[in-house]
């Protein structure tokens, strides 16, 4: 019976920001890295101190990777580059119940 | 079982053809994502947390062996090597990749299955009572009626753009195992006084962010017109269904805020105008359903002393009393495998075990299968004689575990682990719950009890029909599980009430505690169960134990 520690604190603001998607033929979970391609790893992530930045990047970044990913957002990191909201922590690590999502990869 | 015809197995061979055509059109770049989505999702292909999800539809939950097979194989070969039933009794495989779909399409189809119609604004799977055929009950197996809309539903051009999706549960008993009451329409099969069969009908069911309990439409609908009868509540949901907000476009919210009166007026009214021109119900139509959907020849099965077999372990006796039902023939019961093992996934099967209930189905249970909505497999059929040893083959399996209907036979969403609209995770909440009761060994003095988990309001772990449910929500960025008591999915339909304000995910396991202590501390005695308990003290104690003590 695995279980993911979920951290979230209640009423947490994000210190940063980076932009996810999922991977069109795979679905996984990607992030955009410094260099401009998606990464499956969050440690290789872009950060960025501005949210509406990221946005304004998560729009270029999505129409000129349309037939790569689906669907671009921006979400809220902590100092240690880790997503604050509990959906974005199980989208890192893979669900809680069984240790074959993201935990195989990273 | 019913049989695919030619135009079947010819109109889902052209829709995996059509699905690999967009799907390639979308890999290539042509189509946007806007525009591929709405195919997808009608091919019941969703992109959820950490992949694509594939919805499998699994008519009124009835299976072969050689389709249970065919679900194990795609499992193995294009999942992780195993399957989630679901509340509507189908299947979801949930690490699909988009350039596999085509080939899993066409595994399907050759076992005569799709996933047509498990996403979108249209007619659903229909769903029917998962003792079908097998009831004592039972006045007519309302398969045969779920299959004729089954039939009446796929592609129907009409249906394919309505407000909101739509549900529809038959059942052909007074005891209701389909949760009518909480469908957009909700059929039970009944024989009025002289002597003709006919349906009940109920609209504007739901559970959701508005759960409502479907009022009559109808005290009986004669055969011959249900088609022509449900035509006009598509027709009249279809135009004056609302679209300007999806919150409030299921036909329950037309129901609500028209009342039922002038619904029915209006459906009664088109009804009535269509019915000189309708086509005829085709009789040799539903005479071949009717001999698809044909009994087994129960009599080769002769009697059988079961009670001195149990008497002889007392592990297969529990088994027997916890997980069989009186079936209409004596000498067969029908046989619920809990996919509840304790600290398990509820609804989960890996690729192994759906092979082992596949081979115990063909060989000692006529070659069927169903899947409940309590996320529970079924075989409905089963020779008394046999059943010690398809518990010896369940057990190696890890599919004997006599909890059915107990607390730890619960149902759960995929929840925040895996579904893109939760708001809190469920599966864990329902392992802890199993694994504490179980560390407990409690469960059998506990008794019936239904606690039921969703991961958001939108209720695919019925909880408002849960004996004890739980909504999980999110609270400014942490878990939070509210409690409901006393609802009920059955015939005696109850929405159930929330105690108060939530609790967090460390505490929920504690606060069910609680409620079911207080329970076995207070109830008369042990026939009183959980529910009856409710009813008699309402909820203020619960109340005070929560949030007083």
């Amino acid at each position: 019976m695995p279980q993911n520690k979920l951290k979230a604190i209640k009423g947490q603001k994000p210190t940063r920001f980076a932009i996810t998607s999922n991977d069109l033929l795979t679905g996984d979970v990607v992030y955009l890295s410094v260099n401009g391609t998606w990464v499956l790893d969050i440690a290789g992530a872009k950060h960025f101190a501005s949210e509406s930045v990221a946005e304004g990047v998560t729009q270029h970044s999505h129409a000129a990777c349309a037939d790569k990913i689906v669907g671009a957002y921006v979400i809220g990191l902590d100092e240690a580059g880790q997503p604050i909201s509990n959906r974005e922590t199980l989208r890192t690590k893979g669900p809680s119940n069984y240790f074959h999502g993201k935990q195989q990869i990273t | 079982m019913y049989q695919y015809h030619d135009f079947d197995k010819d109109f889902v061979k052209d829709r995996v053809s059509e699905f690999r055509a967009i799907t390639q059109r979308r890999i290539d770049g042509v189509l946007t994502e806007e525009e591929y989505k709405p195919f997808r999702l009608q091919n019941g292909l969703y992109l959820q947390l950490h992949a694509y999800m594939l919805r499998i539809a699994i008519p009124y939950g009835t299976l072969s062996s050689r389709q249970m097979h065919k679900l194990a194989d795609i499992a193995e070969r294009w999942d992780k090597g195993y399957g989630h039933f679901t509340t509507r009794q189908n299947i979801q495989f949930n690490w699909m990749k988009l350039q596999d779909v085509g080939d899993v399409l066409e595994a399907l189809a050759q076992a005569d299955m799709h996933a047509i119609q498990t996403s979108g604004n249209c007619i659903r799977n229909v769903t029917a009572d998962h003792f079908a055929g097998a009831a004592k009950d039972e006045v007519e197996d309302p398969r045969i009626t779920a299959e004729l809309l089954r039939q009446w539903s796929t592609g129907h051009p009409e249906f394919a753009f309505l407000p909101r999706k739509f549900k529809i549960a038959v059942t052909g008993c007074r005891d209701d195992r389909a949760v009518t009451a909480f469908h957009d329409i909700g059929i039970q099969i009944i024989r009025n006084q002289a002597g003709e069969i006919g349906y009940r009908i109920l609209i504007g069911g739901g559970l959701g962010r508005t759960p409502l309990i479907g009022q009559v439409l109808s005290d009986f609908v004669p055969k011959a017109d249900l088609l022509c009868y449900l035509e006009s509540v598509m027709h009249i949901y279809n135009r004056y269904g609302r679209r300007d907000n999806k919150y409030k476009a299921r036909i329950k919210i037309l129901v609500q805020e028209n009342g039922l009166d002038e619904t029915k007026a209006q459906i009664e009214a088109h009804f009535h105008a269509i019915k000189q021109t309708h086509p005829p119900l085709s009789q040799a139509l539903v005479q071949k359903i009717t001999s698809d959907f044909a009994p087994p020849d129960f009599t080769k099965i002769g009697a059988f002393d079961l009670e001195a077999e149990c008497a002889l372990s007392p592990s297969f006796a529990r088994w027997v009393a916890q997980s069989t039902d009186k079936h209409r023939d004596d000498n067969h019961v029908i046989l619920t495998i809990s996919l509840k093992k304790h600290g398990a996934t509820p609804g989960d099967a890996t690729a192994s075990q759906m092979r082992i209930m596949a081979d115990i189905a063909k060989r000692y249970a006529y070659d069927e299968l169903r899947v409940s909505h309590e996320q529970n497999i079924i075989l409905p059929h089963v020779p008394k004689p046999h059943l010690l040893t398809i518990y010896n083959l369940l057990k190696k399996a890890e599919l004997a575990t006599a909890n059915t209907g107990l607390v730890s036979d619960i149902i759960a969403c995929p929840g925040l682990d895996y579904c893109g609209l939760a708001t809190a995770r469920s599966i864990p909440i329902a392992q802890q719950i199993a694994t504490h009761f179980d560390t407990l060994k409690s469960e059998y003095d506990i008794g019936p009890l239904k606690i039921k988990i969703s991961g958001c309001i939108n209720a695919c772990g019925h909880h408002h029909v849960g004996h004890i449910g739980i909504l999980g929500l999110d609270r400014a960025g942490v878990e939070n599980y509210q409690i409901t008591l006393g609802g009920d999915g059955t015939q005696d339909a109850a929405i159930g009430q929330r105690t108060g304000p939530g609790f967090s995910f460390d505490e929920i396991v504690g606060a069910i505690d609680k409620i079911i202590a207080h329970y076995l501390a207070k109830r008369t005695s042990r026939d009183e169960t959980f529910l009856d308990y409710y009813k008699r003290v309402g909820m203020t104690p619960f109340k005070d134990l929560l949030y007083h003590d």
